[in-house]
């Protein structure tokens, strides 16, 4: 079985500045992998770099997605080949509706499948339908992209996205930050709904608590730009106990 | 200096009038500015130099331009000017409420006029003087018929001198709409608007004139107590163009938008210069300026919001945004605040760039295409300043310029 | 609180408002009043100067000559008789500069009273003073310690005889003698003014100071400042000056040229206190002054901080010259005016350079009856890929019959460059005002503490040693512009 993804002995500088230091990780397809580490570790630049972010220059190793390189590929290619991220900051678009926005990523993908254009009323319904399920009102569709949108409301947003484009790869990046209790459920729901055996995804947060509802195959600490340990969920309860030194350490 | 352009039959144009032979000899001793008047120094009219233009005085008919369409789109009443010329037929069966007459016979209107509008602009005194059509549209009461002023007209030799004067009685409403679709030399539309006490005008004005043309406007809008304009100009028309209004506030409690977008590509200069005159307390003024230049094209801003001694309560504010699409595309801004009362909140805001790198990536990392998501950006920068516009009816006419403009874009 | 109380009260006992209004009573050398090519001989001549000097003085005076006084500024200038003035004033008993022993008792006692202790004992810790008396310098502290580390400051008039070669490359490169009206007028009579050039990889060990003092009456200050730092290089500079309270006008047209080279860094700090004029407009400095830097090499930077509280009349414009690949400028500005004051002041960036940066803070604060006016200029040419400016300019009026107006010119040639701008004015709150008050505040010292707070992002880009004091300055100009 290929990888869905496969991440080999990446390395990746801001500026001149290395960030990431050799990670090399595999997800299967159907694997839910979860990310921890201490703030600055580099954790969305290393979804900055999965999602080909201009100025995150990969410097060594390789990104392979079903067995094939990304790295010459740009953003939206990437993107229509299945990778989707959930910005930690997803930055507002003042003037570009949220309809339109959100039917031109879909369409994008049917233009490049040589299908027809999505019909308008069809989508529309679509996406309330499943905007609904995220507790996101008809009066936030038609508003700005993220603009004016509170914490939550942002995070919700990127899951609707998520719903609607369907990627085989999503990288969610500090989805649970800025969410209370009840948003917290509703974003894990979403998000376990579109847990299929040919989607993965890697989940990158801080807390525990995320991972309480949406539960990980594997769990991986990151520090320093390199991932120092490796486990099942377990682990993530251990970091939960004892914080991020002992790992820096073992490294 | 005076004027190296040349208008043949401008003695011809103005019969004894003294407010108009006045503003003839103010022309003829000062003629377009020269290269260190600070309120030109970003846009020159060196194209005009050496040029010679006869204005017309006669109505020619012409095939109807897309101005005539948009006012059918909204039923408007229209007044046509062919090479700045009015249309008679037009004058006659005005709405309900709305009174035309000539200005040329009314030496106190034309006095009044003068006062009006930007005062070291060379239209305020050419136009005046040579004054192809001049006409007083008088508003009583609420008018709910918006009305059009069409502007059409060719030739490179000709020179357009139209001068409305748009008075407002106390507590009238008008729509309305001025449309500038001319290939002709030089256009020169001079046009005061005045708004008396609680009286409230919502205006829009769509430049397109030829790419050849210098369209030079100047505009004086004084505003009564508790009245109100809401203005809105998108430029994409005219070799050069320059869009001037000087706003007075002369009554307590009036509120002022004036906001603007203008695209240029080629080599087009576009303008706006504003000037908010805050001479009495408790009025707001709100502008929103933006620009989108490709090719070589040059963009102008300039806009001073002057705060009177004794203007307590002044709401001033002026958000002024270019987008650079080439390498070659110069912006210039000069956004100023000059402010004489103490309890004023005035504030203004001015940006320079590229598309936003991050809005970019954020909308390809969603699949869709580079081009596209330039596109998708330019567009919402500029559509977003239309939705600020409270009246749809006006609003509606305005959009399809827009996206025919980014339309040119795609295909280039 | 307290604090600032005290120094009110204290200061309005000791000398009324403006507190270095006082007169040194000095013998002084002086040259015929009046402006013509024998005063610049005169003065080149007094300064035992080289020909090459002279021969430049001249042709600067030259230029001056067929040059008019700048009209663009929001002042109300009063027409200048450039020959009732004295070009020339020295204290007559100064003949060594470094010799401390030999500086007249009297000078030593005046920059006491000023706050600059000149003699061994009292010295600012770790802080070099040049101090400069009408057209001379009178002392230049810690100059071992500073040759030691291979750094020179000296009077410029030193350093046209010691560094002929330095003083010859550099003098009139950033500022050319035409460059506007009184730089040429500068650059014909300019009397003194201090030198500075920091080697190679220096460090300067310490803060290097200036400090400007006119004492004779009728007579103007023209000093020149040449600042050159080279490849990573690290200075700071600070100035200061104040002048006696007299009823005429004084003028002071300074030059002030820096030169910052690869990896090089130039932090210049002012805290102009002239003698702004009597609260009926009386009187006062028309202080006109060109500073100008060029960030010649790459990553190089150069910052200006001002806080300016006096002159009767202020035109003004410190700005730099991005030539390096990511080289940077920084201005930040304090500019208050009362009474009848008026300041034109404000900055100008040129981007040249690629990724070369840019910051602008700006605090005019107008009270009184006086004119405060930001005027500042960001050009982006078409070599400044990926440059950046962020420009902040706010106004604090303080009553109802002063001005406070903000002037930007942007100009941008390169799309790739980014420029933000914004501007805001307004009053102090009510709402800041009550709770002061409410907290047993009285109102001049809260509106002394509100407008210290509004100036906070420029006071904290001062070196340390001059924050107290110009807080304290900011409160003492203030007085008298609330109730
Ligand atoms: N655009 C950038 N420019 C410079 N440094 C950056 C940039 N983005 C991130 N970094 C640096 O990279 C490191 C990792 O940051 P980041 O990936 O955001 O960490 P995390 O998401 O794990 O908190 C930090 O030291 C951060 O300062
Ligand atoms: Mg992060």
């Amino acid at each position: 079985m290929t990888a869905l993804l496969e991440i080999r002995d990446l390395h990746a500088s801001v500026g001149d500045k290395p960030i990431l230091k050799g990670i090399s990780l595999t997800i299967n397809p159907g694997e839910v992998h979860a990310i921890m580490g201490p703030n600055g570790s580099g954790k969305s630049t290393m979804s900055y770099v999965l999602a080909g972010r201009d100025g995150y220059e990969v410097t060594g190793g390789d990104i392979l997605m079903n067995g094939v390189s990304m790295l010459e590929m740009e953003p939206d290619e990437r993107a229509r080949a299945g990778m989707f991220l959930a910005f930690q900051y997803p930055v507002e678009l003042p003037g570009v509706g949220g309809m339109s926005f959100l039917r031109a990523a879909v369409n994008a993908r049917h233009i490049e499948a040589g299908e027809d254009e999505v019909d308008q009323l069809g989508f529309v319904k679509l996406v309330r339908g499943k905007a609904r399920d995220l507790g996101i009102d008809d009066a936030m569709l038609k508003r700005a992209v993220n603009v004016g949108f509170s914490g939550g409301e942002k995070k919700r947003y990127e899951i609707l996205q998520m719903a609607l484009l369907e990627p085989t790869m999503a990288v969610l990046d500090e989805t649970d930050s800025g969410l209370d209790v009840d948003a917290l459920r509703i974003v894990s729901e979403g998000v376990n709904l579109l847990r299929d055996p040919g989607r993965s995804m890697l989940v990158i947060t801080h807390y525990q608590r995320l991972l309480d509802h949406i539960v990980p195959d594997y769990v991986h600490i990151l520090a320093g730009g390199k991932i120092r340990k490796s486990g099942s969920k377990e682990l993530a309860l251990e970091v939960e106990e004892s914080g991020y030194a002992g790992i820096d350490d073992a490294a | 200096m005076p004027a190296s352009m040349t208008l043949p039959d401008l003695a011809s144009a103005t019969a004894n009038s003294g407010v108009r032979s006045s503003a003839l000899a103010n022309w003829q001793a000062t003629g377009w500015p020269g290269p260190r008047v600070e309120s030109w120094r970003f846009t020159k009219l060196a194209l005009l130099e050496g040029k010679t233009f006869a204005p017309a005085h006669d109505f020619a008919d012409q095939p109807a331009g897309a101005g005539m369409d948009a006012a059918e789109s909204i039923g408007a009443h229209v007044l046509r000017f062919v090479n700045g010329v009015v249309d008679p037929s037009d004058i006659e069966n005005a709405p309900e409420g709305v009174n035309i007459s000539a200005l040329a016979a009314d030496e106190d209107a034309m006095s009044h006029l003068r006062q009006m509008v930007p005062p070291a602009h060379p239209v305020s005194d050419l136009s005046l003087a040579v004054m192809s059509a001049g006409i007083i549209i008088d508003i009583k009461g609420r008018v709910d018929m918006p009305l059009m002023l069409s502007f059409e007209g060719d030739g490179a030799t000709t020179s357009a001198h139209p001068v409305v004067f748009v008075r407002l009685f106390e507590g009238s409403y008008l729509q309305l709409a001025e449309w500038h679709a001319s290939t002709a030399g030089l256009s020169a539309p001079l046009t005061g608007i005045d708004i008396a006490a609680g009286a409230r005008l919502e205006q829009v004005k769509v430049q397109t004139d030829g790419q050849a043309t210098t369209h030079l406007a100047a505009t004086g809008v004084t505003l009564g107590a508790g009245a109100s304009i809401d203005g809105f100009s998108l430029s994409t028309g005219g070799r050069l163009a320059r869009l001037e209004t000087h706003v007075c506030f002369a009554g307590e409690g009036a509120d002022c938008n004036l906001s603007a977008i203008y695209m240029g590509r080629g080599e087009q200069h576009q303008d706006i210069t504003t000037y908010m005159d805050h001479a009495v307390p408790n009025c707001t003024s709100n502008q929103i300026i933006r620009g989108v230049l490709d090719d070589r094209s040059r963009g102008v801003y300039q806009g001073r919001v002057h705060v009177a001694p004794d203007a307590q309560k002044t709401d001033g504010q002026q958000m002024a945004r270019a987008l650079l699409l080439s390498r070659k595309a110069e912006v210039d801004a000069k956004p100023e605040l000059e402010i004489y009362a103490d309890d004023v909140v005035c504030a203004h805001g001015a940006t320079v760039g590229e598309l936003d790198a991050t809005q970019l990536f954020y909308l390809t990392s969603r699949g869709i295409p580079k081009d596209v998501a330039r596109a998708m950006l330019i567009e919402a920068f500029l559509i977003d300043t239309i939705e600020t516009i409270s009246n749809e009816t006006l609003a509606a006419i305005l959009r399809p310029v827009a996206q025919a403009w980014m339309a040119e874009q795609e295909t280039l | 609180m307290a604090a600032t109380t005290e120094t009110i009260e204290q200061v309005k006992e000791a000398t009324g408002t403006y507190k270095y209004g006082f007169v040194t009573d000095i013998e002084s050398d002086k040259a015929p009043k009046g402006l013509n090519e024998d005063i610049v001989r005169f003065i080149s001549a007094r300064k035992e100067e080289p020909e090459w000097m002279l021969e430049w003085r001249l042709k600067a005076y030259r230029r001056w000559l067929t040059m008019e006084s700048p009209d663009w500024a929001k002042l109300d200038i009063p027409p200048i008789d450039y020959q009732d003035s004295y070009y020339y004033s020295a204290p007559k008993t100064v003949k060594k500069l470094d010799s401390l022993d030999e500086v007249d008792p009297e000078l030593l006692a005046t920059y006491e009273k000023l706050g600059i202790p000149l003699n061994e004992q009292k010295r600012l810790a770790n802080v070099a003073v040049d101090a400069v008396f009408d057209s001379v310098s009178v002392a230049t502290t810690f100059r071992e310690e500073l040759s030691k580390a291979g750094v020179i400051f000296c009077p410029i008039s030193e350093a046209i005889r010691d560094y002929p070669e330095l003083v010859q490359r550099y003098m009139g490169l950033v500022v050319p003698v035409g460059d506007n009206y009184f730089a040429a007028l500068n650059s014909a009579v300019f009397t003194d003014g201090s030198f500075v050039y920091i080697p190679k990889g220096v460090r300067c060990p310490m803060e290097l100071s200036t400090y400007f003092r006119i004492n004779e009456q009728n007579t103007g200050q023209f000093e020149r400042t040449l600042i050159i730092a080279e490849d990573e290089a690290y200075v700071s500079y600070l100035e200061g000056c104040t002048a006696p309270q007299r009823d005429e006008n004084q003028l002071h047209a300074a030059v002030v040229e820096l030169v910052a080279m690869t990896d090089a860094e130039i932090k210049y700090s002012t805290v102009q206190n002239w003698y702004p004029g009597d609260e009926n407009g009386k009187g006062g400095i028309y202080n006109f002054v060109t500073k100008r830097g060029v960030c010649r090499g790459d990553r190089a930077k150069i910052s200006w901080t001002q806080v300016e509280t006096g002159s009767a009349i202020t035109w003004k414009y410190p700005s730099c010259v991005l030539r390096g690949k990511d080289s940077v400028g920084e201005f930040y500005s304090v500019a208050l005016t009362n009474n009848h004051q008026q300041a034109d002041t404000g900055t100008k960036m040129i981007h040249i350079g690629e990724g070369s940066r840019s910051t602008i803070i700006s605090k005019g604060i107008s009270a009184g009856l006086s004119q405060n006016c930001y005027r500042g200029l960001v050009h982006m040419q078409p070599t400044a890929e990926n440059a950046r400016n962020f420009t902040q300019c706010d106004s604090l009026l303080i009553g109802d019959k002063c001005g406070a107006h903000t002037v930007p010119y942007i100009v941008s040639r390169n799309p790739s460059a980014k420029i933000e701008h914004e501007a805001t004015t307004s009053r102090i709150s009510e709402d800041q005002m009550f709770y002061c008050l409410q907290r047993g505040i009285g109102e001049e010292d809260a509106v002394s503490l509100i407008v210290n707070g509004f100036c906070k992002e420029v006071m904290k880009e001062l070196p340390m040693e001059f924050v107290v004091e110009a807080q304290k300055l900011i409160g003492i100009s203030l007085e008298g512009s609330v109730g």
